[in-house]
């Protein structure tokens, strides 16, 4: 129901269907070259996190209202503000029409100013675009641009990047006036993992049919996750009598819910947070793409992405240049006990793996919900037919021509 | 005199407290004169509101280590300066309008602090003239990383402009632009609030919550930096970066059912009802943290003409024994110190009452609290003209934009004596900026006094325009108008048409409407400045010093929405396709025209005719023949050519009714 | 036209009504030449539609610049294949060894060789990028009071003058002074010797416990008993291979890549002094003077690795966001270091305020933490339970973090007026060396001046200026080893997005930068292979940033906006019916015309006979 900018406009259709048939073999170009550059060895050194609303006006409050919680989540986590990206695609706490100014909430209980005190928006109003969004992925800025609107990862960053607005097939809408493809995006993506700037990519995208707006990527490292399928609305959740609009989508919504039970020394695994989406909840099945990751879910605490854990060193000796006697009196420390608190870390994960026995796998799903899944497949097959379908109608438009031009003597 | 004891005493306190902190820094260290001091000026405003002004204050010694090491001072800011040589720049954020009719517009901070709404920057660089739109550019980007906004719009050339005199007096490599649009929020006070020392952990800055911020009917938070690093010529002082948060408060006291004598009595307010917070002691890095109620000269007139009424309570003015209560209000807290303007025509000087906020701490917390005893009704003092802009003219090619001035009483007032001789001219200067879509017929220039339209020259004194180019720079116009002192209301109009934009500088919202800033109109004869009688034992108060300063009245006219056509962002595909499609027809049928051969064709229809063959060979012969216009001569042919005809028709349809249904189940999900 | 059109079927006609007597049938011959003014026409279409496409292809066509694929891909494959060796030399000395039997120069040569196979035996198999690995000659020099005696092929290498130095010089207890002697003998080598730098270790004959001590130069001395060659020589190897040229680090204190220069070779030192509450204490410092005293030799001595610039500032109401608790036994408060990566209380600290900072450079946050009253002496407690000696820790491309406890603490807790105090110089020069020593270990260099081999531990001494001349010569070594290796995979990388993504436009600018990368990258190797550390490392680190700025360049933006299904869409409509339409005519029209022209040679044929 709120998806009427969902359909596409039919004046587009030519495009689209031009777009889809190339983004399609476009892809398989990059797979080839990314394949080669993929470097594992290096270590999680930090944590970013890219969070955009894409959506303006008022009665689109709910997609604001998203993001902010996912920014205050990520803050609470450990994230900290320098190393967030937040882009707003409109002002909706200092609005005329918010009845509460310079605050935001997600719940009719207005218990939780998403604003808060401290907010720090980098990219807001009409900066919010394809290009800038683009930009920041790729690092591709003026030399200008200060550094608190870059993305600034390196080989060894987890990066989590959320967007939310409306979208449609393989694309998402900025401002209601231009869109993002999906090949741009898996282009960007790609792009990021030539110059190493990720490690580990979470895309989690809230829009409808959020799951086609990955759907083009190849990179591996990636892991991508969508509040819908093709075909399907994602829906808000609730709306809030006070302030007269929804205030929240239902996707994020149960995000929110899963690290509300969260804090920072936490280690949910990842699976469990996909396990957690609903699908009756979320009247819409939420997609996730796991064969671009190579590690398997449950032993993916969700810190790593939605969280930020410094790793320390401690510092053994200063350094005197004082002039001293020879080595009488240095008592030598080997650096065994260097990020301690690492392996004990990665302990913690084990165990959290040992009781999280109900492990996740695809096949397991299939025996739970079966009806889901053959939905699942029939539209997949449905997607096929789509491909095929747009490369017959290209071929069948010239005989078409033909046939209309010759009997036109 | 009374006054005397009352003042001694606390002189004696504020030397003490003072002497100490001295001590302290002395102590401290050598190096640190880096200061810091913060302020909050309280007044009430006679439309039942509270205005609260902010001011801090900190200051850099111009030291060796060119702003890489710092103690109080931001080091950003300092790195600012460093980084693009700027000697001075006012940056503004704001939302609201100030009212000048009701908040006056004749005191220092309605000609200081009002601001026009969205953001407004200035600044000053000390480059060579060629470098100076650069370092504008990078300055813009800078900002906009600084203080979480896209003030980096200001660098695109259009945006921008280089005011000549009109916006300062001798402004010589001066760049100013404005984003009247731009959203004001809590992420641009955090950037802000960064910058003091003690955040809003302690102190002043404590006080800011921000949804009683926000709702408040006017607030502009601004920062105003004066660097000497430079030029060596005048008394070096470093840095001075000054942060200012003006807010206009509705004071939301208990909403108790107002008998009608309340309703006329002021509402009666306090910290916690305005903030919802106290103040817990001061900033332990502020040189001076101090809180200043000020009563206006006219709400002083009152309440002087009240105590006149009835002499029964204690006699003497509001300066000392009122500093607890008077019959007019009481106040929660007894003032440290009263002030009283020094000179001001007039007999009701401006009563200005410190409080110290040193002396209060997490214990015993500072809330002020302001109680009326007395309905009072009381006007601020204005402008000499109150000032207005309007737009003229209706539908999507033309316009026209008026500035109109209306005498307030206050003009006559001032200027009575100079009415009796001639030639008593009102000086006033005008310096607007028009985006280049608007583009503005200076030629068009008309003026008119009490209604009547008059010569331009005798009015105008000095005009300079700089006209707008279009995609390139902004139109500019500076001008001098001398008014006749007696005149009741003056007008200027200029007529525009309106622009095209290309598809992509529209905005996403281009329906909203086109914004034109507010124009600056300034009236360099009148000096907004108040002095108060304060004993030199203890250095000006920072807030006290800006009353002092002798600055030009000014102020903001209102920001003119204009509409402009906006197409419909879709078309180009259609246009595209349609065009293709008519220009391959047409090619089309001319190149047939050009190898048709009419008369054999018909031959060998005739021929085909004769003998009769495959059924669709026939068929597309008849329907080309068809298609040629030419019937054929056997009637019941053209019959089955019609039915032909309708048949061919009917396969277009189902073709295309094919491909649309197929589109639809695919794709419009 | 109409009337050409026109004009010619009435021939036709006549043609046939001429002669019906003869066999003439209009189906298979005609008398007159077919026309050929419409199959010239719509040929003439044809070919201008056919010769019009290249110029239309030309219109929407992009512009690219040529970048050198082929260079990149030469450069990339040479790293990979032969990693870059520094030539190195090595120079063994013994003093004092005043034998009966003299020393014959065949056991000094049998004495090199020993040191040589040592050598080996400690350098790792595999060559490594960065070191002196196979790439080394060694000189031995036995000197007497009777004879002085050089290993072959050395003579011209070393300039060892013999009795320059004598055993008694190594005497005094003041090894920095012995060090600085031993400069002033050996200082004019390293510029003389053209291969490299030489590194000497001396071994001093004396008959009490052998002692090694590794000076602030290039070079190092042995003093004691010499028990047989073999010893000495796989001692002095050590020295040469694990100290010298690996720098006395075990491998993985930090990882290789970690080190801390940002991709445009800069570095900003930002210093913070946090109060955490100052309430109850403010403290001041003067950084300044610290700058100007202890930090610039340091940042000179880094010159050639990164241009380092400094800032500082004060920051107050700064509490850390992880818990301590009291320890009644150490009467101070203790946070372990489980609560480290929880230290940084990101919301509070407002460290990252560089304006000054580019958008590639590297910042490095180095903070003290001043605690509040109420958890004054705060300490670090180790996971083997002692308390920190330097109660601070570092983060790998971060930064580092002090917690300096102000003396006295806990008494004057909750005055009123806090007074200010400034941290003393004494303190401040304490804080400075745990500075220096993260610093270090951010760098992967150990702090404590030992280095442990398997041969007995040797002293190092520490330089006022940070760094030792010859861990300077290990980090420009990694370094120039490192940043080449980025500047290839980034080229590489950017040519094969270039070659990827069709669409993508270039501009000149990014060649120019490409190119002169690949300048720099050739020249860095160059004096590498001379063994110019300083000059290779500048122009790595340049070869570097110029790759970056090629590869971030802001004009490599436009693939989303023009994509070749956008331009399909756009001219298809037009282009495809009319192609149609002009294929459709000429093919019909030159049937046509072999047709008639069949039948008009038919008729001929007839005609003539």
């Amino acid at each position: 129901m709120h998806c009427k900018m969902c359909t596409l406009f039919d004046s587009m259709a030519v495009l689209m269907l031009f777009l889809v048939l190339g983004s399609s073999n476009f892809g398989n170009c990059m797979a080839s070259s990314s394949l080669l550059s993929s470097s594992e060895s290096t270590m999680h050194t930090n944590n970013w996190a890219v969070l955009v609303c894409t959506s303006r006006f008022w009665f689109n409050y709910r997609h604001m209202a998203n993001t902010l919680s996912l920014y205050r989540t990520v803050k609470r986590l450990g994230i900290p503000d320098e190393r967030i990206i937040l882009m707003l695609a409109d002002d909706m706490a200092c609005n005329a029409r918010n009845k509460y100014p310079a605050q935001v909430f997600n719940n009719e209980n207005h218990k939780l100013n998403l604003y808060g005190d401290n907010v720090e928006v980098d990219y807001r109003g009409y900066e919010v675009t394809v290009e800038n969004f683009l930009r920041v992925l790729t690092g591709r800025h003026e030399t200008a641009v200060p550094r608190s609107k870059r993305l600034l990862s390196d080989e060894g960053s987890h990066i989590l990047l959320y967007m939310t607005g409306h979208g449609g097939d393989e694309f998402l809408k900025f401002q209601d006036s231009e869109e993002l493809q999906s090949h741009d995006l898996a282009d960007a993506v790609k792009q990021m993992k030539e110059k190493h700037r990720f490690k580990e990519l979470l895309i989690m995208v809230d829009t409808c049919q959020a799951s086609t707006l990955f759907s083009q990527l190849q990179s591996p490292g990636v892991l991508a996750i969508g509040s819908s399928m093709k075909g399907e609305n994602s829906y808000s959740h609730h709306l809030d009598s006070d302030v007269g609009v929804s205030v929240v989508d239902r996707f994020t919504f149960y995000t929110l819910a899963f690290f509300e039970r969260l804090n920072m020394y936490d280690n949910a695994s990842l699976s469990s947070l996909f396990n957690s989406y609903d699908p009756s909840m979320l009247m819409s099945t939420a997609h996730y793409r796991t064969d671009l990751y190579q590690r398997r879910l449950d032993e993916v605490p969700v810190t790593n992405f939605f969280g930020s854990v410094m790793e320390t060193i401690h510092t053994d000796s200063a350094y005197r240049a004082l002039p001293r006697r020879s080595s009488a009196g240095v008592e030598v420390k080997m650096p065994s006990e260097q990020s301690a608190h690492n392996n004990e870390r990665e302990m913690l994960i084990d165990s959290n793996i040992a009781n999280q026995s109900s492990g996740f796998k695809t096949e397991d799903q299939k025996g739970v919900l079966t009806r889901l899944w053959d939905t699942f497949g029939d539209r997949i097959e449905k997607i096929e037919d789509v491909d095929s379908f747009v490369s017959y109608g290209l071929f069948m438009m010239p005989p078409i021509l033909l046939l209309f031009s010759w009997l036109s003597w | 005199m009374a006054v005397l004891p009352f003042r001694r005493v606390f002189v004696f306190f504020f030397i003490l407290c003072f002497s100490l902190f001295y001590a302290s820094v002395a102590l401290g260290s050598g190096i640190d004169d880096e200061e810091f001091s913060e302020e909050l000026l309280l007044r009430p405003l006679p439309d039942r509101k509270v205005l609260s002004h902010f001011q801090f204050r900190s200051r850099a010694p111009p030291n060796s280590s060119n702003g890489r090491h710092h103690h109080l001072f931001p080091k950003a800011i300092s790195q600012l300066v460093q980084k693009f040589r700027l000697k001075e720049m006012e940056l503004s954020f704001t939302q609201g309008r100030w009212n000048y009719d009701l908040w006056g517009g004749f005191d220092p901070i309605s000609s200081n602090n009002a601001k026009p709404p969205g953001v407004e920057l200035w600044a000053v660089f000390d480059v060579p003239q060629h470098h100076v739109d650069s370092s504008w550019k990078n300055l813009t980007h800078a900002l906009s990383g600084l203080f979480c906004a896209s003030i980096n719009f200001l660098e695109s050339s259009t945006t921008y402009s280089a005011p000549d005199w009109g916006f300062r007096p001798a402004s010589g490599r001066l760049r100013y632009g404005t984003l009247p649009r731009e959203a004001v929020c809590t992420e641009n006070l955090t950037p802000w609030l960064k910058l003091l020392p003690c955040r809003d952990k302690a102190g002043v800055a404590a006080l800011m919550d921000r949804p009683s911020i926000y709702k408040g009917f006017y607030h502009s938070q601004r920062l105003h930096l004066t660097s000497t690093e430079f030029d060596s010529d005048d008394v070096d002082s470093g840095i001075v970066l000054e942060q200012t948060l003006t807010v206009v408060l509705q004071t939301n006291g208990k909403k108790a059912v107002l008998t009608s004598q309340e309703t006329k009595l002021q509402p009666s307010w306090s910290l916690t009802t305005m903030f919802g917070r106290k103040i817990n002691g001061r900033c332990v890095l502020a040189k001076s943290s101090n809180v200043y109620l000020q009563l206006d000269r006219g709400l002083v007139a009152v309440l002087n003409n009240l105590q006149k009424e009835n002499e029964i309570s204690a006699p003497g003015n509001l300066a000392y024994e009122a500093s607890r209560s008077n019959h007019g209000f009481e106040l929660s807290v007894k003032p440290d110190r009263v002030l009283e303007e020094a000179e001001s025509q007039g007999k009701n000087p401006s009563v200005l009452y410190e409080f110290a906020v040193g002396k209060y701490s997490n214990s015993e917390s500072f809330d002020l609290g302001l109680t009326w005893k007395l309905p009072v009704v009381w006007s601020c003092q204005q402008a000499p003209l109150s000032a207005s802009r309007f737009l003229m003219g209706s539908g999507n090619e033309r316009g026209a934009i008026a500035i109109s001035w209306k005498s307030s009483q206050l003009s006559q007032q001032l200027l009575h004596p100079d009415v009796i001789e001639e030639n008593c001219k009102l000086q006033v200067n005008v310096f607007q900026v028009v985006p280049w879509y608007i583009k503005v017929y200076y030629h068009t220039l008309q003026v008119f006094v009490d209604e009547r339209l008059e010569a331009v020259s005798d009015i105008v004194e000095k005009i300079r325009v700089s006209p707008s180019e279009d995609k390139v720079s902004p139109g500019v116009m500076e001008m001098i108008l001398k008014f006749p002192c007696g005149m009741k209301s003056a007008a200027i109009t200029l007529e525009f048409d309106k622009g095209f934009l290309h598809i992509d500088e529209y905005p996403p919202d281009a329906n909203q409407g086109f914004d034109i800033p507010s124009a600056l109109i300034s009236y360099p004869n009148f000096h907004a400045s108040i002095q108060f009688v304060e004993d030199k034992s203890l250095d000006k108060s920072p807030i006290l010093a800006k009353f002092q300063e002798k600055s030009s009245v000014r102020s903001y006219t209102e920001v003119l929405l204009v509409p402009l056509t906006t197409p419909d962002f879709s078309m180009p595909y259609n246009v595209i396709t349609i065009t293709c499609t008519v220009f391959a027809l047409y090619f089309g049928s001319l190149l047939n025209v050009l190898r048709r051969r009419v008369g054999e064709e018909e031959r060998l229809l005739k021929s085909k005719a004769a003998k009769k063959t495959g059924q669709l060979p026939q068929l597309l012969l008849k329907l080309s023949a068809k298609l040629r216009g030419r019937s054929l001569e056997t009637p019941q042919s053209s019959s089955t050519s019609s039915s032909f005809v309708s048949s061919k028709l009917i396969l277009k349809v189902i073709l295309v009714a094919g491909l649309a249904v197929a589109w639809q189940f695919y794709f419009a999900s | 036209m109409a009337e050409v059109s026109d004009s010619e079927p009435p021939k036709s006609e006549t043609s046939q009504v001429q002669e019906p007597a003869s066999d003439f049938d209009p189906k298979t011959m005609r008398k007159t030449k077919p026309g050929l003014k419409r199959l010239v026409l719509t040929l003439s279409v044809l070919f201008s539609f056919v010769l019009g496409f290249p110029f239309l292809w030309k219109t929407v066509e992009i512009y690219r610049a040529p970048l050198p694929f082929r260079e990149v891909e030469s450069l990339s494959a040479q790293l990979d294949s032969s990693p870059l060796l520094f030539p190195c030399h090595f120079q063994a000395i013994f003093l004092g060894f005043n034998s009966k039997s003299s020393i014959t120069s065949s056991a000094i040569d049998d004495l090199q060789v020993s040191i040589i196979n040592q050598m080996t035996k400690f350098t790792p198999q595999t060559p490594q990028c960065g070191t002196c690995s196979t790439n080394y000659t060694v000189s031995v020099v036995v000197e007497s009071d009777s004879q002085c005696l050089q290993s072959q092929g050395s003579k011209s290498s070393s300039p060892w003058k013999c009795g320059s130095m004598a055993a008694v010089d190594f005497d005094s207890d003041d090894d920095d002074a012995i060090d600085d002697s031993l400069e002033s003998v050996f200082g004019g080598w390293s510029e003389v010797a053209s291969a490299g730098k030489v590194y000497t270790v001396v071994w001093v004959r004396r008959d009490d416990e052998v002692r090694a001590v590794v000076g602030k130069y290039r070079h190092a001395w042995i003093s004691g008993r010499v028990s047989e060659a073999a010893a000495a020589a796989s001692r002095m190897a050590e020295i040469f291979v694990k100290v010298f040229v690996n720098g006395g680090k075990e491998e993985g204190l930090i990882h290789e890549e970690f080190m801390p220069v940002g991709a445009d070779g800069r570095i900003v030192l930002s210093f913070n002094l946090l109060n955490a509450e100052p309430r109850d204490w403010i403290y001041d410092w003067d950084f300044q003077d610290v700058d100007e005293n202890l930090l610039s030799p340091v940042i000179e001595a880094l010159e050639p690795i990164a241009n380092i610039t400094v800032e500082s500032q004060v920051l107050y109401h700064t509490p850390k966001s992880s818990f301590s608790y009291w320890d009644d036994k150490l009467g101070s408060y203790i946070f372990s270091t489980k609560d480290l990566p929880f230290f940084v209380n990101s919301n509070e600290w407002h460290l990252d305020t560089s304006i000054a900072a580019g958008g590639r450079s590297k910042i490095l946050h180095f903070v003290v933490y001043i605690p509040s009253s109420k958890e004054c002496p705060l300490l670090l407690r180790l996971p083997d339970g002692e308390i920190s000696k330097t109660n601070g820790f570092i983060s790998p491309k971060w930064g580092g973090i002090i917690v300096w406890n102000p003396k006295g603490c806990g008494k004057n807790s909750g005055i009123e007026h806090p007074f200010r105090h400034t941290i003393s110089h004494q303190d401040l020069q304490k804080v400075f060396e745990v500075f220096t020593g993260q610093f270090r270990q951010l760098f992967g260099l150990k702090s404590d001046n030992v280095y442990i081999g398997s041969s007995g531990t040797s002293s190092l001494l520490a330089s006022e200026r940070g760094f030792t001349v010859w861990e300077l010569d290990v980090l420009s070594r990694q370094h120039t080893c490192s940043s080449l290796h980025s500047c290839a995979t980034t080229l590489g990388s950017l040519s094969r997005l270039v070659q990827s993504l069709p669409r993508m436009i270039i501009m000149d600018e990014i060649g120019k930068q490409v190119k002169f990368s690949l300048d720099e990258a050739k020249l860095a190797q160059i004096n590498a292979s001379l063994g110019v550390y300083d000059a290779s490392a500048v122009s790595s680190r340049q070869a570097r940033s110029l790759a970056e700025e090629a590869f971030f360049h802001p004009s490599i933006m436009s693939v989303s906006y023009y994509s070749f299904e956008h331009c399909f869409a756009v001219y298809s409509p037009f282009f495809l019916p009319v192609s149609m339409h002009v294929l459709l005519a000429a093919l019909r029209e030159w049937r046509r015309y072999k047709h008639e022209n069949r039948k008009y040679l038919a008729w001929k044929s007839k005609a003539v006979s």
